[in-house]
């Protein structure tokens, strides 16, 4: 399969919300947000050939969006997010009283985890199940169950401080 | 905090995020974009290692006006000048290039292309003129800290000259290997963007590296020859004016 134009703007229709959040977790400001936007859209419509219909194209998709970033944030771990940024994150027109700070909070916590754990909570929040999630990373099941509840309880902990 | 809860946090993100343009883009778009801010970081990492070198520059006249008069300092900072001046004119030639192949009316083919085969042919010269920058830092800034310490130049013991040299030298292919990796990465981008483009570009931007492969190799040794020579020169006339 190629990826010609109409191909990669369906793509992009349809997926792009995958592809900015990936990009939003993976990066520490707007300049590289960008960059890694581009490259994970890049990379897809470059493997896109190599896509089989064996597994969910979703699926597929949040692997090379997720091995893009992670090998891209391999290569610029020395910076550091600047602190407007997280700030700058736009939410649904309809949001709680104090939605705009948990979303913020929220993504400030994620940021904090490792890259792996950045990836499989990200998959868990994207309500995919553990079988899909330890499809697209290639860990166990049980490594996957276990990994979450140790992050789920560190990302709880992490607000909890970033509230007070 | 319960897991819905989490959910529901994340799930207020909207994916129709506002001010993000790289959302709304063509598979063109995103390729031209990016080879856009390949051509603005390389530009952006001469004109930071320029700054750097006016610096190294300034750091050497004061060293001139501080040791007036020690003649073998005098003599350093001559040839750093000098040494400074022939890099910054490599480095400065470079970037001129860079902004002379930067035309807004060329196809992204075209501007791919073009920036690939400079980025290509002036890797060398670009990572060696960049690197220089750390004997040129700290070579007049070890005789300021001198100055400022000591008053005057402080002998030098062999195990001292040995440890500063080893440190200039780590500075030096430290950066050289952080330089010539950041480019590498690059390349390859340009690389992969020209062939999925598919429309021989990649064959002719290496046609044209090829053909100008001599001419290059020649400056290149030339540069490579200098630096080693200047640095040897400089290092033997400081130990001799310090130890």
């Amino acid at each position: 399969m190629k990826c010609d134009k109409n191909t990669f703007a369906e793509i992009l229709e349809k997926h792009r919300g995958i592809i900015h959040k990936v990009s939003m977790l993976y990066t520490n400001n707007k300049e590289d947000q960008e960059d890694l936007f581009q490259d994970i859209c890049f990379q897809i419509c470059r493997s896109y050939n190599s896509f089989r219909n064996e597994a969910e194209f979703s699926t597929w998709l949040y692997r090379v969006a997720l091995n893009t970033a992670i090998s891209q944030v391999r290569k610029d771990k020395r910076k550091t997010a600047s602190e407007t940024f997280y700030e700058n994150i736009h939410y649904s027109a309809i949001k709680s009283d104090n939605g705009e700070d948990q979303v913020q909070q929220l993504f400030r916590a994620i940021s904090m985890l490792n890259r792996i754990d950045k990836a499989l909570i990200l998959l868990w929040l994207e309500e995919k199940n553990y079988e899909e999630i330890s499809d697209i990373l290639g860990i166990s099941k049980s490594n996957v169950s276990v990994k979450l509840v140790r992050i789920k309880r560190n990302l709880s902990e992490t607000i909890n401080g970033l509230k007070q | 905090m319960k897991d819905d809860e989490l959910k529901n946090i994340w799930n207020m993100i909207n994916d129709n995020t506002l001010g993000f343009e790289a959302l709304h883009m063509t598979k063109d778009q995103i390729i031209s974009n990016r080879s856009g801010s390949v051509q603005n970081k390389v530009r952006a990492m001469l004109q930071n290692d320029l700054i750097l070198k006016s610096v190294s520059g300034i750091a050497l006249l004061m060293n001139l006006v501080f040791y007036w008069g020690a003649t073998e300092v005098i003599f350093i900072c001559l040839g750093g000048i000098l040494f400074l001046a022939i890099v910054t004119t490599i480095e400065w030639k470079t970037l001129e290039g860079l902004n002379r192949i930067s035309d807004p009316g060329l196809s992204t083919r075209e501007a791919l292309s073009n920036i690939l085969i400079y980025i290509k042919r002036k890797a060398n010269l670009y990572e060696i003129s960049i690197a220089s920058s750390q004997v040129l830092i700290f070579v007049p800034g070890l005789l300021i800290y001198f100055y400022l310490v000591y008053g005057q130049v402080k002998p030098m013991t062999g195990i001292s000259f040995v440890v500063f040299t080893t440190i200039a030298l780590m500075g030096t292919f430290g950066s050289y290997a952080r330089i010539r990796s950041q480019l590498k990465y690059h390349m390859q981008y340009l690389h992969i963007a020209l062939s999925d483009l598919n429309e021989n570009s990649l064959q002719y931007a290496f046609n044209t590296i090829d053909s100008k492969r001599r001419q290059d190799n020649i400056v290149k040794t030339l540069v490579y020859f200098l630096v080693i020579f200047g640095f040897a020169i400089l290092m033997g006339v400081l130990k001799s004016a310090l130890g």
